[in-house]
């Protein structure tokens, strides 16, 4: 599956500009669905049959953190804001590579060492600017106009039980889905696979796909921390390597009690590692389906990532492929 | 109300304040039944117009995060609690293989302190739940709740404990469902017992999308604040007519209550009011919504106080005005 | 349970000024089992097990019966107490919580201003004890007044609870030291010892240590075991290294604490009899806080005297736990000293 999650990660689709990597997605999936439609924000919704006349939903969010260009000066040099949670500190030294093509270094003002220092410990996008190597104002227009968005220039490494990239958040959980789509033969329920847009900027996509599918059960699958490195957050107690994690909450939503259990309970019978997990930060495109309409019964499933939202996010492999299992296991059990 | 009080109900999974909830109501109503979210709904059949009555029965609650080897145990809240009054408490937890396990929330005494951090209250990150006392504590694992465990007493013609908030709305709810049945014409009303209010009502926005009501009517407690002019004994709040209330039903209400003696008490919600009231308006193609509040001492602690006569009255004061709006035309 | 007598006086109202129904309940206990029994004008217990002769010494077992509370200062126009500390109380520990007011112990709750109107730069700021309220229902002064007056004691209202191997309660400090006394009284009735043997069961200690001088003066003993209730650390907010003691490890073992170095030779005897009888102990391992053996130590020509504690977690709150085990620790070792008699 390496070679799948490779592809994924590396596509560069921030929030609001998801085509090329739902094209990609479009491409793995198309001969394996029974229906495949595009809904008016650009989700991507694919649909397996199955026989209860249950619906069983199961979402990615595609999209990935970014900036957005939206200053030039006279010198060429640019400044940007972010889409979804950017630290302006993970940019600092970092290549951004925009849409358009062109690369961008990151670095911060500062007239004379007190300044630099103040800005420093309180460093926010107003401070920050981008460097793509124009000379001038006419030049940059050229490169990178206003307007033009950007995401972090990483690439995939394999470091054998543990991957790295950036995006694992969430094309690792695209990439489950992916891998689940293909493997998946006989599914009870009709299962739904969302491909949501915009969920690092505010779970937009998550909040309407489902409108008209109205499914039984939803299920997030998207990256959650990994508490589990020196001196990390200690009131959280779930890690790398224990199975993907079955979210009890984060601040977003409070999973459904029942899609807790269900997933506990298709766990054990397939005797698939699992953890429970909550999350003091943080939330999922679970809460968008759990306010959709009438309300659906939501939850998550997440798979436990070292430095989200850095330009290198670490996932361990087995849990990726734990993933997979535990998600085929419902959706060959049912909801 | 004592025994909403003391029955265990998280954010989430407040099954256990159901069945208190069915016992008492099933009687009085035609229909009771749980809804996909989590929300109990009973229904009283009625004419042909529909009112919804919000109440949430969910508390403010912990959840373990992490627990360590030595049976030390670290929590996340569910709904907003104040850490300085979890200091020195014991608290209740419900573990998955459906044991109750006893936690104490630990405070160092003074010696032991670092030099300057009396002024200073642990936060979330520092507090813990010591549950090392329980022979079996590696039985408790991440996702187990926890309440403070505070049994609700009697305090004169006042009411002391946890999670009134917002049970004894609910109870009041049950009032007035009792107290409908003495009624031969009212409306069909559906008292929601809703899920998940303290985390950003979703329980109450599902129901009112799926239901449709004529009116809606939301009921929480609000803070006894004598600058305010609110008061606890002083009678129900009534939320004037401004944009989360509509002022048609607010008149009428306000009207039923004077002209029939009910001693209230008046509030204003320049946009939102933090209640299940804010998602009901929003509901379908948009619903009247009321808000009726209860005036309580220290929310969201387990010592919460409401009166006993408040609760009454409201109830005396919702049966009567559902029924009088059989008596007019549609608002 | 394991401990019903410990239970019973865990639960009973005794903050210092006020212990007379922990000491009633303790004279009931002790009558037809000692020699002398008396109560001096402070409220002191006081009773003596008279030797056979063969020595003129006189060993003192020492515990005190007042727990640390609250105490009225003021009744506020709108019905609602002001109080002070009695003992050592953290503001901390007082919040959304039940308390018992007056002699007649009438229900009331110490609440907090809802979180939702706090300003969330003072979240975490330790209130002042003079912004805390009593809260009982009353709607104004005057019907407070009717009940309640300024002085009356204020007590916590924690149940006392057995989990397994531990107790949860309030007051451990010190009804743990009184049950100690209490079940050596037990042990050694139909003994004849050589010495006298005496008991003082004290008042406020948590005031300043003030009963145990007045109890020695009328003693006047040559030795003295205290035996108090200590804090344990073991949490994992503190690092192992600034524990002082921990729950599970036995008894505690004081070689000096705040104000005073334990006598030697007292301290040693302490250590070999636990050794000898392999009573598992640990020690006290900061110089933190003071006991009665401070003031014995300054009354009349000073008493020298040894010090065993109960551990427990959280003391000087209304939920302190112990582990049942360690306290039995010390009732065992309490046995063995007074019967050996050479502490003396």
């Amino acid at each position: 599956m390496k070679e799948l999650i490779k592809k994924l990660v590396e596509i560069s689709s921030p929030s609001g500009r998801e085509d090329a990597i739902r094209e990609a997605i479009t491409e793995e999936v198309r001969d394996y669905v029974d229906e495949l439609r595009v809904d008016a924000l650009g989700n991507l919704i694919c649909m397996k049959k199955g026989k209860s006349g249950k619906k069983l939903l199961l979402d990615a969010h595609m999209d990935e953190i970014g900036v957005v260009v939206t200053h030039i000066d006279d010198k060429g040099f640019l400044r940007i804001d972010m889409l979804g949670g950017v630290s302006p500190y993970m940019l600092l030294g970092s290549r951004i590579i925009f849409e358009s093509g062109a690369y961008g270094i990151v670095s911060t003002e500062g007239e004379s060492a007190r300044e630099a220092g103040e800005i420093m410990k309180n460093l926010d996008f107003d401070h920050i600017f981008v460097d793509i190597g124009a000379s001038s104002r006419e030049e940059a227009e050229k490169l990178a106009p206003i307007g033009t968005f950007g995401t972090y220039d990483s690439k995939f490494r394999d470091l054998g039980e543990k991957l790295v990239s950036k995006s694992m958040d969430d094309r690792i959980a695209c990439a489950i889905l992916v891998q689940t789509i293909k493997e998946l033969k006989e599914p009870a329920d009709d299962v739904y696979f969302v491909f949501a847009v915009q969920e690092e900027v505010g779970i937009v996509g998550a909040s309407v796909a489902a409108f008209d599918i109205m499914p039984d059960m939803a299920i997030a699958v998207d990256v959650t921390a990994g508490p589990d490195t020196p001196k990390s957050f200690k009131r959280m107690g779930f890690k790398l390597g224990a199975g993907p994690t079955i979210k009890i909450k984060d601040r977003g939503s409070v999973s459904s009690s029942r899609v807790v259990s269900r997933l506990k309970e298709v766990a054990d019978i397939r005797s698939i590692p699992v953890q429970y997990e909550v999350l003091i930060f943080g939330g999922t495109d679970a809460r968008g389906y759990q306010v959709t309409g009438k309300g659906i019964a939501a939850g998550t499933v997440s798979v436990p990532t070292r430095y989200v939202h850095s330009p290198n996010e670490i996932v361990d492999y087995n849990d990726v492929l734990n993933t997979v299992r535990l998600l085929k296991a419902l959706a060959e059990e049912g909801v | 109300m004592i025994e909403l009080s003391n029955a265990f109900g998280p954010v989430g999974y407040e099954d256990r304040v159901h069945e208190v909830i069915k016992a008492e109501l099933s009687p009085y109503v035609d229909e009771i039944y749980r809804d996909e979210i989590g929300n109990l709904i009973a229904v009283k059949k009625g004419s042909s117009r529909r009112v919804g009555v919000f109440t949430h029965i969910d508390e403010v609650s912990l959840v373990i995060s992490a627990i360590d080897e030595r049976g030390f145990a670290r929590f996340e809240s569910l709904g907003g609690v104040d850490p300085k009054i979890l200091i020195s408490q014991k608290v209740r937890i419900v573990c998955r293989d459906g044991k109750e396990r006893k936690g104490v929330i630990g405070m160092l005494a003074p010696h032991l302190q670092k030099p300057g951090s009396k002024g200073d209250v642990p936060s979330f990150d520092e507090l813990f739940i010591d549950v090392s006392i329980n022979q079996d504590f590696d039985k408790i694992d991440i996702g187990d709740l926890a309440v403070v465990d505070f049994a609700a007493f009697e305090m004169g013609e006042k009411v002391s404990g946890k999670a009134l908030d917002d049970r004894a709305c609910a109870a009041i709810s049950i009032e007035t469902a009792k107290l409908l049945s003495r009624y031969r014409e009212h409306p069909t009303v559906y008292f929601i017992f809703t899920t998940r209010e303290e985390v950003g009502a979703m329980g109450a926005r599902a129901a009112a999308e799926a239901l449709e009501f004529d009116l809606g009517l939301a009921m929480d407690v609000t803070h006894h604040s004598k600058e305010d002019g609110i008061e606890m004994g002083n009678g129900p709040v009534l939320t004037v007519g401004g944009p989360n209330i509509h002022k048609g039903y607010f008149k009428k209400l306000d009207d039923y209550a004077r002209k029939n003696g009910f001693s209230v008490q008046y509030d204003y919600g320049s946009g939102h009011t933090g209640t299940d009231a804010d998602v009901v308006q929003l509901a379908g193609n948009g619903t009247p919504t009321l808000l009726l509040s209860l005036p309580q001492l220290f929310m969201h602690t387990p010592v919460e106080v409401v009166q006993v006569c408040d609760i009454l009255n409201s109830a005396r004061l919702l049966s009567g005005f559902f029924c009088s709006l059989e008596e007019v035309e549609a608002v | 349970m394991k401990l019903e007598r410990l239970c019973r006086l865990c639960e009973l109202p005794g903050v210092s000024g006020f212990e007379e129904k922990v000491a009633s309940f303790i004279e009931k206990e002790i009558e037809g089992k000692v020699d002398e029994l008396w109560k001096d004008s402070v409220g002191n217990v006081i009773a003596i097990k008279k030797g056979n002769g063969k020595s003129s010494k006189r060993l003192m077992l020492l515990a005190h019966t007042d727990e640390v509370g609250l105490m009225v200062k003021r009744i506020n126009e709108d019905g609602s107490l002001s109080f002070t500390a009695i003992g050592g109380v953290d503001p901390r520990v007082l919040m959304g919580k039940k308390v018992f007011v007056g002699e007649e112990m009438l229900p009331g709750v110490i609440g907090f201003e809802a979180i939702h109107t706090q300003e969330s730069s003072t979240l975490l700021k330790t209130p002042s004890m003079d912004k805390l309220r009593i809260y009982l229902g009353y709607p104004k002064k005057e019907e407070a007044q009717k009940s309640h007056k300024i002085g009356d004691p204020v007590f916590f209202s924690t149940a006392y609870e057995e989990v397994g191997e531990y107790a949860v309660a309030k007051a451990f400090d010190d009804r743990t030291g009184c049950e100690i006394l209490l079940r050596v009284l037990d042990d050694v009735q139909g003994l004849s010892l050589d010495y006298d043997l005496c008991f003082a069961w004290v008042v406020q200690e948590e005031v300043g240590l003030r009963g145990s001088g007045i109890a020695a003066r009328q003693i006047k003993p040559d030795a003295a075991l205290v035996f108090e209730n200590t804090t344990a650390g073991d949490n994992p907010e503190l690092p192992e290294y600034r524990w002082a003691t921990s729950l599970g490890m036995g008894p505690v073992l004081t070689f000096a604490h705040s104000g005073l170095v334990l006598d030697r030779r007292i301290f040693d005897t302490i250590v070999e009899t636990a050794r000898r009888n392999s009573i598992k102990f640990q020690y006290k391992r900061r110089i933190a806080g003071g006991t009665d053996a401070g003031r014995l130590a300054r009354t009349m020509s000073g008493i020298p005297a040894g010090v065993i504690s109960t551990p427990s977690r959280y003391i000087h709150s209304p939920t302190s736990i112990i582990n049942i085990n360690d306290f039995l620790g010390v009732a065992e070792l309490a046995s063995v000293l007074v019967k050996e008699g050479k502490v003396l």
